[in-house]
């Protein structure tokens, strides 16, 4: 399998691809293959939810790049980026881990409150232990460079609801990270 | 002395903190530690590495395309008789009134859009999905059936903005001709497979 990078993918390959050429829609595919991957694995719980989510990326990139308006990589990447974080959230609002979704209501210590105090995690494990919410909140905005007023939209929630997710979660990570906390 | 929330030193990383926040951040050594950490944490954040997948999704995702595309085209197919009987009715009023030049080429598209019905309805017959072919075959029909779904995308756009019939026409004849050749291809490997 090759991998192909961002540069290859110049705006010949961009424009095949909108025209449906398959050719050109696996060359989109391999240049954005390990971005969303990586963006559903850290959205989403399991490796398998991640797969779902890249295969429904692509497909709906199939569907709809001929109604894509731009022609440079760098657009087609915030494009495909907007897609696969859709697609991600909706994959986290329907899977069946809903019940660790008590983040909100119970307090920023919810959940696995004991694997929190006084136990110093790597920040990949430390990730892990947020909430599915939590979690793509503090990657759209921290990674991805999203707006809070963007992520509210995406989740259909208010603009206060990714600001406090986002704030509980850094609290959060300070504290399984190890890092001291303030009295 | 009251510190800054996390709330407060994120608006501040976002540059949407008060001026009193930041004028707390400025002279207060615990809010600056607190702060520094919070951009090495997300500079860790960006640093995580990249996953790729364990499996190549692009087999699975391509095959789903393709099916989309052949069920687009039957749609396109069977709207295509239902378009062939009303452009007859229309080539049969236009012959009336004695209109020759249009009449022709609007007969000629009726003809053409019956054609590709019927070799629609002999795709359905001889492709069945499913059946074993080699690597050659298998990419020359999907070579044909991305040409077709791409006509096919060309018709519906002439349609919706009302091109001339001639250039219909002419969309339509290379349909006909890759639709030839998409059931020919399929007919030589049911031979190939028989014999």
């Amino acid at each position: 399998m090759t991998h192909l990078t961002l540069a290859a993918l110049d705006d010949l390959a961009i424009q095949r691809a909108k025209s449906g050429d398959l050719g050109a829609l696996e060359q989109v595919y391999r240049a954005y293959e390990s971005m969303v991957y990586s963006l559903a694995r850290r959205m989403c719980r399991t490796p398998e939810d991640a797969e779902e989510v890249l295969q429904e990326t692509f497909l709906e990139v199939c569907r709809s790049i001929k109604r894509f308006r731009g022609s440079a990589p760098g657009s087609l990447t915030a494009w495909v980026k907007r897609i696969a974080s859709s697609k991600a959230l909706i994959r986290i609002r329907y899977e069946k881990y809903r019940e660790t979704e008590e983040f909100d209501e119970g307090g920023f210590l919810a959940g696995r409150k004991d694997q929190d105090v006084g136990v110093s995690v790597d920040l990949e494990t430390a990730l892990e232990q947020l909430s599915d919410t939590a979690r793509a909140v503090v990657w759209l905005h921290d990674v991805g460079g999203y707006t809070h007023e963007e992520i509210a939209g995406m989740m259909q929630k208010t603009i206060s609801f990714s600001k406090s997710q986002l704030s509980r979660a850094h609290t959060r990570l300070r504290t399984m990270l190890g890092e001291e906390i303030r009295s | 002395m009251k510190h800054l929330t996390m709330s407060e030193l994120i608006a501040l990383r976002d540059n949407e903190g008060t001026a009193a926040a930041r004028e707390h951040l400025s002279r207060c050594e615990m809010c600056t530690a607190e702060f520094e950490r919070l951009y090495q944490r997300v500079a860790a954040l960006k640093a995580l590495p990249e996953f790729r997948p364990a499996r190549d999704r692009w087999n699975v995702i391509r095959s789903d395309v393709a099916s989309e595309r052949r069920r687009a085209r039957r749609w396109m197919g069977m709207s295509g008789v239902a378009a062939a009987a009303v452009m007859a009715l229309a080539v049969g009023v236009s012959q009336l009134a004695n209109n020759n030049v249009q009449a022709s080429t609007e007969q000629e598209m009726a003809d053409l859009m019956a054609e590709s019905q019927r070799l629609e309805t002999m795709l359905q017959s001889v492709g069945q999905p499913g059946r074993v072919m080699n690597g050659l075959t298998a990419a020359a029909i999907a070579d044909l059936e991305d040409r077709i779904a791409f006509i096919d995308a060309g018709i519906s756009e002439a349609q919706s903005r009302r091109y001339g019939p001639a250039d219909v026409r002419d969309l339509w004849e290379q349909r006909v001709s890759l639709m030839g050749a998409l059931v020919n291809t399929h007919v030589q490997q049911v031979g190939y497979v028989g014999f």
